[in-house]
Order: structure tokens, then sequence, then C-alpha cells
């Protein structure tokens, strides 16, 4: 066991150093509207068979009046790898991340109009 | 659980940093996100989003978990997160130019101008006011070395920049509207500094107006900790250009030491072409970087000297020489900073004797050659160039106390050599109560290097030589602090400035909103208790 103790250690340390070892960013704007590494705007596709079965396209969630990406990133690790190559390619597996472009109202002035103050307080209206 | 308009669920078990060098636990079901609501008029969209901040906290306060507002994410510290649910905030962008009669009549007498202030909301990036202004011919006063930032994260964790005759970001803040309750939201501005009309604060719906220097300037640098800040009401100027002069080889001799300690920048005059004569140009932003593996301190090699980069504020016009687009072709990976860090820490000696190698092959990746270019704010401090893990840490000290620490920092890196590389910005000191910059001029030096043991070695040792030789400094809000304890924070700051903190958290917050806005991060520093007196409303 001990003379395979270095190769284990260097392998060990080279997947885990490798764990995101390949990254392809498309990116027009570097801003998003949600907080970075959330979980809720990344995905883990898989192909089976070389392509021939493929993940459906993923509709972001985006907010609907801009409705935009900024970027998207897709990641393939040292495990994913290693799995494409036992099975030949029959399964192939990415990590994809989306940013939305962030919905920005244009410009108001404050004071164009009349300014009034609000005779109650707002209600909580339920989600639409 | 039927949600405000505007709120939604944002499930999260855990959340890690953008520079990766920490991941918080959270509780998946109290987290959330917000955006503009759906709302006819824009007057009814923020007043509505004021209601849902308030809504959040009456939720912390009846379910019994903290929360806090979480911006970009850059802060390499645990300053901005929670062990209860994060609140992103990112998509709340609206933003607001204002009438005169909605300034107050004293700022306008006063020479100002209500046209060089801008209402916008937390959630709004650095680069999406650059953008927004710049379309108006104005600029922002200060950002940080980049833009990716939100604005309410920036100045809460004193984001500094390089503007040695202005200071940081939290300077170009001059209002704040701040849920503080279920049913409480707080307009604050400085007494000394009167900006907004009672139509205005009448405009927001707010409960209280509070016109206080002393509880403007707590919260300014608060990091999420005062409540939800919601608005920001940022004073601005006629759009600049930034000229750069800079070159990557500045010998550590009698020139580059008075510009560190005196802000003199005479002595560079072999080495940079600076318009030192030219009225229509102010030197604003200094920034010095060094490679510890090839500094000669004595100044004797000049091929070991520092880069020095200063940025002359010009007045706008149309033609001028661009700084290049990043240049194609390969970059290193996002997972390249952490397979180094994974070496460093398994390789032990052999890795440490690497280090010089490495720091010295990656330094010029460092550097930006833009000797002669010019931009706007927002293309000159675009977005960072750090990609997955990396280590940060800042120290603030005095100017004049530079030579000193950078000859202790010398003397460190032979015996422990640093995996990075240093930088040095100088700033104005801040108003703000806990700002770190709190030096008159205060030199804010940079260890930016690999998130591993060895840094971290590195930094403690950096930290425990300073106050072995009594030399003063305070430590960056949002990058890597873990020694900061509660009797390090009152000697840094006195006794007296986090009093008047505490007390003035205590005026805004009750105790039921205190539990929810704080974190561990406070608890380890002291920042969570009472002040020794705490005035009345």
């Amino acid at each position: 066991m001990s003379r395979y103790l270095p190769a284990i250690v260097v392998l060990g340390i080279v997947s885990v150093g490798l764990s995101g070892c390949m990254t392809t960013r498309v990116a027009t704007i570097y801003d998003c509207d949600t907080v970075v590494n959330d979980p809720n705007s990344t995905k883990v596709v898989t192909s089976y068979f070389w392509g021939l079965r493929q993940p459906a396209d993923i509709k972001p969630p985006c907010d609907s009046r801009s409705n935009h990406l900024n970027s998207v990133t897709v990641n393939t690790n040292f495990g994913y790898f290693l799995l494409s190559l036992v099975t030949v390619g029959v399964v192939t597996k990415q990590r994809v991340t989306w940013c939305c472009a962030p919905y920005t109202p244009a410009v108001d002035t404050i004071g164009l109009g009349p300014a009034t103050r609000p005779e109650s307080k707002l209600s909580l209206s339920a989600r639409p | 659980m039927s949600l405000p308009n505007g709120i939604e669920a944002l499930p999260m078990a855990e959340w890690t940093n953008r520079h990766e060098n920490f991941t918080q636990r959270l509780q998946a079901s109290a987290c959330f996100k917000l955006r503009i609501p759906n709302l006819p008029t824009s007057q009814q969209q923020y007043q509505q989003t004021t209601a849902n901040f308030q809504w959040l906290i009456r939720y912390g306060i009846e379910h019994n978990v903290r929360m806090r507002a979480v911006g970009k994410g850059w802060s390499f510290s645990e300053v901005p997160v929670t062990d209860g649910g994060l609140v992103d905030t990112l998509a709340l962008r609206q933003s607001f130019a204002l009438q005169p009669s909605m300034v107050a009549p004293a700022y306008q007498t006063a020479g100002r101008r209500a046209d060089n202030l801008f209402f916008t909301e937390c959630g709004m990036s650095i680069i999406g006011l650059e953008q927004q202004l710049e379309s108006r011919q104005k600029s922002v006063r200060a950002s940080g070395a980049s833009n990716g930032q939100s604005i309410a994260g920036a100045f809460s964790t004193g984001t500094h920049g390089g503007a040695f005759r202005f200071g940081s970001v939290q300077e170009t803040v001059v209002g704040l509207h701040i849920v503080t309750g279920p049913d409480r939201h707080v307009w604050l501005e400085r007494a000394s500094y009167p900006v907004a009309a009672p139509k205005f604060t009448d405009w927001l719906g707010v409960t209280d107006v509070f016109r206080d220097d002393d509880l403007f300037n707590a919260a300014l640098v608060s990091f999420g900790s005062f409540g939800f800040i919601h608005g920001v009401l940022l004073e601005t100027e006629p759009l600049f250009l930034l000229e750069e002069s800079s070159s990557p080889r500045v010998p550590y001799r009698e020139g580059v030491k008075r510009l560190m300690t005196h802000l003199d920048l005479t002595g560079l005059k072999p080495w940079l072409q600076l318009p030192l004569n030219d009225p229509t140009r102010q030197p604003y932003h200094l920034t010095i970087i060094i490679n510890p593996h090839q500094f000669d301190p004595t100044g004797a090699d000049p091929n070991r000297g520092v880069f020095v980069q200063l940025l002359f504020k010009a007045p706008y016009r149309a033609v001028y020489p661009r700084r290049p687009a990043p240049a194609s072709g390969f970059i290193y990976g996002d997972s390249s900073l952490g397979l180094i860090s994974t070496v460093l820490d398994h390789l032990g000696n052999a890795g440490v004797a690497l280090v010089p190698t490495l720091v010295n092959r990656l330094y010029p990746l460092a550097l930006e050659r833009n000797n002669g270019t010019a931009g706007t704010m927002s293309e000159t401090f675009d977005n960072t160039n750090i990609r997955g893990k990396a280590a940060s840490a800042a120290i603030g000290i005095d100017n004049r106390d530079v030579l000193r620490v950078l000859a202790e920092v010398h003397a460190l890196n032979q015996q422990t050599p640093f995996p990075g590389v240093l930088g040095l910005r100088f700033v104005k000191g801040t108003k703000a109560t806990l700002g770190f910059t709190r030096f008159p001029v205060t030199a804010v030096l940079e260890f930016d290097g690999v998130e591993a043991r060895i840094t971290r070695r590195f930094l403690e040792m950096i930290w425990a030589r300073l106050e072995i030789l009594n030399i003063a400094y305070t430590l960056h809000w949002g990058k890597i602090n873990f020694n900061l304890t509660e009797p390090r924070l009152r000697k840094m700051y006195g006794d007296t400035a986090v009093n008047q903190w505490l007390a003035s958290r205590h005026r805004l917050l009750d105790a039921p909103t205190r539990r929810v806005f704080t974190n561990p991060f406070m608890e380890r520093c002291g920042l969570d208790k009472a002040p020794a007196q705490v005035p009345v409303v």
C-alpha cells in the first residue's frame, strides 16, 4: 500500500485542486441581478450517448421586465472528465451557471410632479 | 407562505463568497430575494420595497432568525453574512434625480447644485451607477479599484480606492434611507451638511428624520447591522477623465519615499511624465505595487523597485487616448489559484521554497500598462481580474508610518515568503466612525495572494509585529481579518468611537430588531453589545 501512497496523494491533490478544471465564460457586462454563487442559478446537466440524448434548454427565471442574461459559465471538472472517460462518452456532465441582467428602470426625477405624503400605510399585497 | 409583491423565496442552505475563501451555513427558509415590485409608479414601487424590508424584519423577529442583506459577495471576511438568512437585494435598482424643490435650501445657497445629487437603491452596482451617471455627464466621486460591488455593500465595508485628496466610497454618501424596524424607517443625514428638503422625506414616507452627525457617521460603515439600507443619496460631480501616468520600475529611493510619506509628487519627475503645473489636472488616485520578492529596500538596485501609478483628474473631452481592451488569448483559470493553494498546503517546506519563483512569474499579471491613456471612472476601475480562490488582507496605517512598515514586511518576507504581492493606496481620512481609513491620510497596505496556510501565517506575523512595535493600524472590514477581537477593535478605534457607534445602533434599532441584524462576526468583535450609556431618544 505504502508504495502507492505518493501517487494517491498526488491524485488527491490534483482531483481536489482541479475541481473546476475547465471553465468557459461568456459575459457581456460583469453585473448580475443575483448574488454570486447562488445555487438557484446553477444546474448540472447530463448528456447521454455522445449527445444523442441531451438536456432540454434551460430557461433561466430572469426578471420578465428585462429577461436577458449577462453571462453564462460552463464548467467541467475532473470528476466529470473521469466519468466521460470511464463511460467512453456515454455519460457526459457539465455544470451550467447563468447570470441574469438586472432590470434597471430609467432614472426618474423626484419632484417633477406634486409631492404628496401617503395618507395611510401601504398594505402588503399578495404576490401575483 | 404567501409573499408580498416584490419578495421571492431564495432557498440556500449555504453560501460561498466570490473569492471562495469561506462558506457560510444558512437557514434556507430564511433566505429571500427582493425585486422591484410590479406597481404603476416609481414611488409606489419604492415604497412597496420599503414595506417589503419591514415585512422581512417582522419575519425575522417572529421566527427568531437573523437576517442580513448581502451585496455582491466580494468581502473576504464574514462581516456581511449571518448564520440565519441572506437577503439578496441586487435587483433593487431604482434611481432618481432630484428637483431643487426636493433639496434643502441650505445645500443650494452654499453654492451646491441639486443636479449633482443622485438617489439610488441599495442593490445598484457601481458599474450600473457609473453607466447611469456617465450618460448624464456625471461621475461618481470615488469607487474601489474595480466596479463590481453594490453601492451599499461598498460603502458599508469601507471600500476605499485611492483618492488621496477625497476619501473612500462612504465620503460620496450624503443621505441614507434605512429600514430600522417592522414599523419604522428613517432618513439620516448630517446636521452639518443638510441635504434633503421635507418634500423629499415625505416622498419616501419615512417615520423619522435624523439630522445628526454622530448617527450618520456611525451608520455609514456599519456592514448591514443598522437595518436594511434601502436608499442612498450620493453627491456626484460633472463627468471627468482620469489620465494615467505610471512606471513599472521606480527605484525605492527618496522620490518614492517622499511620495508615500508626504504625498510629494515632485521626486517622481525622472520616472513619470506628470502634469504638475497644469491647473486643469489635479492628482486624484495613487497606487504603488510591490513584489516583495523583487524589492530592494535600499534602492540600490533600480530593477528591484516599485510600480507607481498616478491618475490625474481632468475635464471630460470626447477624444482621448483610451485604455486598451483586454488582450485576447489565455488567462489563468478559475481554478488556478485554488490549485496553487492546495499544492502549497500539501507540500509544506517544499511549497514554501517555490513561493518566490511563483510570485515572480505571476507578478506581471498584477500590473496594468496604461501609461498615457485616459478614461472615465467606469473605464478606469472596471471589473476585477481576480478569478477563483484568492486571499486579500489590508491594513490601514498612517501614511507617515509606511517606510517603517515596509521595512518590517520585507524582513518578515525573508523568513516566511508571502505568496502574493503588496499594494499601497493612499486615501484621505474618513468621517465614518468605524471607517478603517481613519488616519488623516491612510495608507492602505494590501496583501493580495493565494489563499493558503502560509498566507495566514504571514499575515499573523505582520499583525503581531505591528503590535509589538506599537504601530497603530486598522483592518479592512471586508478583507481577511480573522484576528479581529473586541480588545483589538477598541485599541484600533478607541473606546469613544466604539461606544458612540454602539449608542447610535441602539438609538436606531430596538432590541428585537438588533437581534435580527446581529451576526457572529459582530459578536466576535463585541459590536453586539450595549454601550456604557445609551442616550434616550
